[in-house]
């Protein structure tokens, strides 16, 4: 099985803050650290370029407006 | 609108021409026949609720999932999906072959086709740790586990036969939800997920939802429960009742969903929160213990946990216990009320139980609407 994790580089200053930063999270490494606070700015991003995108077409809007009338959940 | 999990929606449904094929040419492929809650798996899976997975979880997304809380690509996942096999069965199938699942309930169906993708062993001890964080046999969702086959399936399903519940018309997809909170004009919406019905508690923390939300979406859980859960039936009249007599109009909608409840706690609570995430819900309710059983969990670990998943894309609303103050005059939790124990009610589950199986309402905890929905059924108020 492949290594699932793999190293990066980032400035010794920068590794400096997070480490000092640390005792006052729940992170245990920084590596944690880093990994909760990439995750989140990448989603942040990624919503943010979805976000104008159509979801429905009108023929499929028709059909599901239909049903849930049907099923009594709109007027 | 939020994004689906994984950032599409899934849809894998056969076309009437494909579906009319394969049930003619059905003899040709091998058949597994697969229980109720499987088959509740293959609908979610299909329908998108369990977006982006598209079939029972491959090896490399199972051990994602049992090691890391994430699929093999990086997108939150805490709850395994899959389908086990005995050894007969995995001897006879190769990567690469299609077989059909096949419904064993009275009406025999073919539910899904499997593009066989994988076929692996799995450790079950490593898997309960991981899931239930413990490994005890009394734990239900343990001894589900452990009572599985040795084997594991994995790979894509397409959805040939929709095998409908009592409850169909409250069983909504996931485009028919997001499309009913467009329509609604909905931008946030909180999901409320129950396994009873509603004493004034939980009517507190649903309208507290609302005060920040735009609608509410109450999600009961239909499907294999415990025995002395309240059924299914019981939770679904209660709360039309209460619905109908205590909600403002366009602003609450009911509908199920139908899942097997694992009883894993916080790890339940993020598998939760990612089906109601597919539904379109942007806030999801947590509350004290959720989908915990017995003592295995902290009160508040299903709160603690989402702090691990920056990444989530749902927002959970925390609600400690709620209680009523003599004092205060109303429901209440310690985060609004300031005053002591000697002027707290708590909501005794067991004296509301007790006075529903003997007809009387208990009027000090639930409305008297919903109580009367409920004692209407008192042939069917609890599962045997």
């Amino acid at each position: 099985m492949t290594d699932p994790f793999k190293e990066i580089k980032i400035p010794a200053t920068l590794y400096a803050r997070i480490e000092k930063r640390l005792p006052n999270t729940d992170f245990k490494t920084v590596t944690d650290y880093v990994t909760y606070l990439v995750r989140k700015v990448l989603d942040n991003i990624e919503q943010d370029e979805k976000k104008d995108k159509k979801e429905f077409t009108p023929e499929e809007e028709r059909e599901i407006e239909d049903r849930l009338r049907k099923l009594g959940y709109i007027d | 609108m939020v994004e689906p999990h994984g950032g599409r929606l899934v849809e894998r449904v056969c076309g009437e021409k494909t579906r009319q094929v394969l049930i003619e040419q059905s003899k040709e492929f091998p058949s597994l026949p697969i229980n109720d809650d499987l088959v509740k798996d293959v609908k979610n899976i299909c329908f998108g609720v369990f977006s982006p997975i598209e079939g029972f979880q491959c090896q490399d997304d199972f051990e994602s999932v049992i090691g890391h809380s994430r699929l093999a690509n990086d997108v939150p996942w805490t709850i395994p999906v899959v389908l086990d096999v005995d050894d007969e069965f995995a001897r006879s199938v190769r990567p690469k072959d299609e077989i059909l699942l096949v419904s064993g309930g009275c009406v025999p169906a073919i539910v899904a086709k499997l593009a066989v993708d994988d076929i692996f062993r799995y450790d079950k001890t490593t898997y309960v740790k991981s899931v239930f964080k413990t490994g005890d046999l009394n734990h239900p969702g343990v001894k589900t586990v452990l009572e599985k086959k040795p084997w594991l399936l994995g790979g894509k399903l397409d959805l040939i036969t929709e095998v409908k519940t009592r409850f169909a018309k409250y069983n909504l997809k996931p485009r028919e939800t997001r499309y009913l909170f467009k329509k609604k004009g909905w931008k946030t919406v909180a999901a409320f997920q129950t396994r009873n019905p509603p004493h004034l508690g939980h009517e507190h923390v649903q309208k507290s939802a609302l005060t920040v939300c735009d609608g509410l979406l109450i999600n009961p859980v239909i499907g294999k429960k415990q025995p002395g859960d309240f059924t299914d039936e019981v939770i679904l009249a209660s709360y039309e009742a209460l619905i109908d007599k205590y909600y403002v109009k366009d602003t609450c909608a009911l509908t199920t969903f139908e899942t097997e409840m694992h009883y894993a706690g916080p790890k339940e609570a993020i598998h939760h929160a990612i089906a109601r995430k597919n539904l379109g819900c942007t806030h999801f309710i947590v509350g004290r213990d959720h989908a915990g059983v017995g003592n295995y969990y902290g009160p508040f670990d299903a709160q603690e946990i989402f702090k691990q998943f920056p990444d989530l894309g749902i927002t959970p609303i925390n609600f400690r216990a709620f209680y009523k103050c003599k004092k205060c005059g109303g429901v209440v939790s310690d985060k609004i009320c300031p005053h002591g124990p000697e002027f707290q009610v708590d909501f005794k589950g067991r004296v509301v139980r007790q006075m529903l199986s003997e007809g009387k309402i208990p009027v000090e905890e639930m409305r008297p609407e919903v109580a009367e929905a409920i004692i209407k059924l008192k042939d069917n108020l609890f599962v045997k």
